[in-house]
């Protein structure tokens, strides 16, 4: 049912915390966590993944706890973070004899192939490597171990459109077997737009918005108008004044009028009027 | 041996750890490290003695890997937090590793060298006991004083790693060098060879002329171990996860 | 089988597959019986969500267009040309309707509109 299960979860940085998260991922399908730089993205992500202590909470990876099963766990989950997270000194056939040797059952013929697709030199050092292609072996390296959970920290920015689009159909490779889950952070909202099931906004360590992401486009409409009445300003989200008028969000379907546009907003419309508002409206 | 490999996989992603952190702590690890190194080595210089030489030089050594090995544990994100291994396998392959960076170390510097005067001097100094290639043979007590000194900086240098506030690691691995030379120039007065040197521990003539040796060395075993089980708690602390 | 959608249009993607694959059942592209792609390759082809194919296959099935074998996919029922050819109608006078208001509104007689409709029809 569901592969992550977060109860209760916080850690504490000191300057930032996350404070008693509940977030339950579905089996199967993509969530996508969206929010600021600094909202608390990148820190749940280095908790889930171990990277990071957390003060108390739990988490259930596909039902099972950290503790006791360390090493199945482990071998369920590949992640990709925001930078290489091995030295880059190496070069990759080093890093791939290490794969082999700790992981259960890494898909060498497949690593070879993906190398090969997004054209990754094996034979130099992953320091020589551009931003972009140590992205993408970063992501190589996890799309071929044999895992049920793959997790990924912005895995397309800085990336060009044309690989972004490959991995993007790499990732919905991944989830043709619906035991697989997918959760990742972006601020491409394109992506998301595209092929996330479910959506969830992080703003100061909270989780303001937490849906599937047919049932949010379909809640709200991006309304645009030249004045706004009082009955457009109580149900308005993030009013956005330009030299020809306003634009907001709203639940409310039934506005209409003279010069009043309304529309069904993308993703990144609806997070554009909604963060930085302190989660008002929702 | 599914053992041995795990560890050997361990020991690999320590030393593969992104450099990052590595440039900030790198300069304090080796400060410690010349500062043992140089107290040492100043405090022997007139008292012509191998055995506590090479003792010196290896246990300073293993500081240093320890205290290595703790940096690249705790620059994350790493692979050793991602091996699919339990918690209690990560712990002790942590403490073990220690020994295999401090192994490949000696074999690097040309602590090779200390390595060979260690073991002809402890072998000699121990199993001769008398006149031998040294001018102050360790006997048992100088052995026994070795074992711990080398306890200590081993326990000191996992501290530095498993101590997560920088600044508590700090005052502690200060107030540790001053302790740990205090102590050492302590032992040379009741000792009444050229005092305030620092191979006074280390060679049996120096407990000849003590009225209660054993006492000396005593107190220095409950500390080494007191050290040690310190660092050990934190380690099992550490390692079990609350989450 | 070719499925176009739009971002930019403004009705939901799902709405979108679910009237791409009626008018092919219309059409006669897609016979009763014929297997549709799973969900999940639906999703992978289009570059669409998981959840916006699953939606837009559970409402044509609940329509009546289609139908699934578990375990095996997801198929074109046998009435579906019918049912398509229904909706198609369906839609058509409902649109009929909001013209006839809006003609009304304007003050455009129905003489006129039926014109128009002829002149259009012939291109």
């Amino acid at each position: 049912m569901y592969g992550l299960e977060i109860k209760d979860l916080t850690v504490d940085l000191g300057a930032f915390k996350l404070e008693r998260l509940n977030l339950n991922i579905k089996k199967g399908c993509i969530t996508g966590l969206i929010g600021r730089n600094g909202a608390g993205k990148s820190t749940l992500i280095k908790t889930l993944t171990r990277q990071q202590d957390a003060q108390s909470g739990s988490i259930l990876y596909n039902g099972l706890k950290f503790n006791g099963n360390e090493a199945q766990v482990m071998n369920s989950l590949s992640c990709v973070y925001d930078a290489p997270h091995f030295n880059m000194a190496l070069k990759p056939k080093k890093i791939l004899k290490y794969y082999c040797s700790v992981y259960e059952g890494f898909d060498t013929e497949r690593y070879h192939k993906l190398m090969e697709k997004f054209r990754l030199p094996e034979d130099m050092r992953i320091s020589k490597y551009s931003f972009g292609m140590q992205r993408k072996y970063c992501i190589i390296l996890a799309l071929c171990r044999k895992s049920e959970l793959l997790i990924l920290d912005e895995p397309t920015s800085g990336i060009d459109p044309f690989d972004r689009n490959e991995i993007v159909s790499l990732i919905q490779d991944y989830l043709m077997d619906e035991n697989h889950t997918v959760l990742f952070s972006t601020h491409i909202t394109e992506d998301l737009d595209k092929i996330a099931d479910y959506v969830v906004m992080f703003e100061d360590g909270k989780i303001t918005l937490d849906d599937d992401k047919v049932t949010l486009t379909e809640r709200y409409r991006l309304v645009q108008c030249d004045n706004m009445t009082a009955e457009m300003q109580s149900g308005a989200i993030g009013i956005k004044k330009n030299m020809f008028g306003y634009t907001f969000l709203t639940q409310d379907k039934e506005i209409a009028g003279e010069g009043v546009k309304t529309k069904i907003p993308t993703l990144e419309e609806i997070f554009v009027h909604m963060l930085g508002n302190g989660g008002e409206g929702i | 041996m599914k053992f041995i490999k795990e560890l050997f996989n361990y020991y690999k992603a320590t030393v593969f750890a992104p450099r990052g952190k590595i440039r900030q702590y790198a300069p304090i690890v080796a400060g410690y490290f010349l500062l043992i190194l140089g107290l040492q080595l100043s405090g022997l210089y007139n008292f012509n003695n191998g055995a506590a030489v090479s003792c010196a030089g290896t246990a300073g050594v293993l500081f240093l890997s320890g205290a290595a090995a703790g940096i690249c544990t705790n620059s994350k994100p790493n692979l050793i937090a991602l091996m699919p291994i339990s918690r209690k396998k990560s712990l002790v392959f942590r403490f073990i590793t220690v020994f295999l960076i401090w192994l490949t170390a000696m074999a690097v510097i040309f602590a090779a060298m200390l390595f060979v005067g260690l073991l002809t001097a402890v072998i000699v100094s121990i199993v001769e006991g008398g006149e031998s290639v040294l001018d102050y043979p360790m006997g048992v007590y100088g052995g026994l004083f070795t074992a711990f000194y080398f306890v200590m900086l081993y326990s000191a240098s996992m501290l530095s790693g498993l101590i997560k506030s920088r600044k508590v690691c700090n005052i502690f691995l200060l107030c540790f060098v001053i302790l740990l030379f205090g102590g050492i120039l302590l032992m040379g007065i009741p000792c009444k060879l050229q005092t305030g040197s620092l191979a006074a521990p280390f060679v049996s003539a120096c407990y000849e002329s003590m009225s209660m040796p054993w006492l000396f060395i005593t107190l220095w075993g409950v500390a080494a171990f007191a050290l040690f089980g310190v660092a050990l708690y934190l380690g099992i602390k550490q390692y079990s996860a609350k989450y | 089988m070719r499925i176009l959608i739009s971002y930019e249009s403004g009705v939901p993607i799902y709405e979108q597959i679910k009237s791409e694959l009626r008018g092919q059942i219309i059409r006669g592209d897609l016979p009763p019986n014929a297997v549709l792609p799973s969900i999940r390759t639906l999703a992978r082809e289009l570059k669409v969500g998981v959840i916006t194919a699953k939606r837009a296959y559970d409402d044509l099935c609940a329509e009546g267009f289609l139908y699934t074998v578990q375990g095996k996919g997801v198929y074109v029922s046998k009435s579906a040309e019918v049912k398509a050819e229904n909706y198609a109608v369906n839609e058509i006078r409902s649109k009929l309707k909001d013209l006839a208001a809006f003609a009304e509104k304007n003050s455009v007689e129905a003489k006129t509109v039926l014109e128009l409709v002829k002149e259009i029809w012939k291109e």
